[in-house]
């Protein structure tokens, strides 16, 4: 399963830029099947990121598709083994899905790297 | 005041450790936290340390017994002056640490028998003023003359209305547009203790780790009356 965080549920959404504080992600089947999912991650006050991980694994999502991603959310994506890939050039959900699919999108590797944030 | 501080006790917060033997996955403790800080799924669990506000909840939600709790050093308290008699007292976070409840409350435990105690709370309510604010027999806000500054005020009197801790006003920098303020603290019935005028000299001092009471006369019976009323309003 894909998830990609998106503004709209329509034929084909605009990505969100965000991750944790998107308030819908689509989430794409093996076999193509679309759901879009309202994430009720925003309206907390801290660890938004890390309770949408947490979403996105109780659905079985092992890929995300995601411009930018906090760094306790990536922190949390790693030992649960979900891929992740910046979006490149991609603007729509279809465009992010075709580069993704013809495999030109680059796994951000790495993820433990400290960043501003000192791991667990 | 520039103390020369020994800084060697260290403050530590607690973060759930999780036995994978008993654990069952079910969840319960991701969905507990109010902070995020665990994750469970039938693949893994991930503990967020940092996120953990060490209340303890997911342990007793736990129905297998799974979660037990490890310790991290978030910070140190620092003393100076005496051995048991200390003058000042300081805490500091470690960077990347967001959590400074637990500092300042290491800090207000540090053992004194002096019979006053200046506490040096953090600006505005968040939940560390809350933590230097409570439990104080009064509390001095210092405040400016401008609209900014009011607004957070506002906000500093409600959170010690609910602390029930009793309030003066300091107005610093004062000198112009002092209206509205004033007339708040009139309608809060706030009393205004002393005023320290806006002066460039005064900033320069301040800005060279200088203190005014030393270098200025003016600014030596200031304080000395206002500690004075101080004494006064927290005896009371």
């Amino acid at each position: 399963m894909i998830g990609v965080p998106v503004k709209d549920r329509g034929e084909d959404p605009l990505l969100e830029e965000r991750f944790g504080r998107a308030e819908i992600f689509c989430l794409i089947a093996d076999d193509g099947t679309r759901a879009f999912v309202d994430n009720q991650a925003p309206d907390s006050t801290s660890g938004a990121g890390v309770q949408t991980v947490q979403m996105l694994a109780d659905r079985d999502v092992d890929t995300v598709l995601a411009p930018e991603i906090g760094p306790k959310a990536i922190a949390a994506l790693e030992p649960l083994g979900i891929r992740v890939f910046p979006i490149g050039q991609a603007r729509t959900l279809s465009e992010v899905l075709a580069l993704f699919r013809e495999n030109r999108l680059e796994e951000r590797k790495g993820l433990s790297a400290p960043g501003g944030l000192r791991r667990a | 005041m520039a103390p020369s501080l020994t800084r060697e006790t260290p403050v530590y917060t607690a973060f759930p450790v999780i036995n994978e033997d008993l654990c069952t996955h079910c969840g319960k403790c991701a969905r507990f936290c109010a902070f995020n800080a665990l994750i469970s799924t039938k693949r893994a669990n991930v503990v967020m340390a940092e996120l953990c506000h060490d209340c303890g909840g997911c342990a007793l939600v736990c129905p297998s017994g799974a979660i037990s709790y490890g310790r991290r050093e978030i910070g140190r308290t620092g003393v100076s002056g005496v051995p048991g008699d200390p003058d000042f007292g300081d805490g500091i976070l470690h960077t990347g640490e967001f959590s400074a409840e637990k500092i300042i409350e290491a800090v207000l435990e540090i053992p004194s028998d002096r019979p006053h105690r200046i506490i040096d709370a953090p600006p505005g309510c968040s939940c560390s003023a809350v933590q230097a604010a409570e439990g104080a027999d009064f509390a001095l806000i210092v405040t400016e003359p401008t609209p900014f500054a009011l607004s957070d005020m506002k906000m500093v009197v409600e959170m010690l209305g609910n602390l029930k801790v009793p309030a003066g006003v300091f107005l610093n920098k004062a000198g112009e547009n002092e209206g509205e303020l004033l007339a708040y603290c009139e309608s809060e019935n706030l009393p205004l203790l002393e005023k320290l005028p806006l002066s460039r000299t005064y900033g320069k001092t301040i800005v060279e780790g200088g203190l005014l009471l030393r270098e200025y006369p003016e600014a030596e019976s200031l304080f000395r009356h206002l500690w004075q009323l101080i004494k006064g309003m927290g005896d009371k």
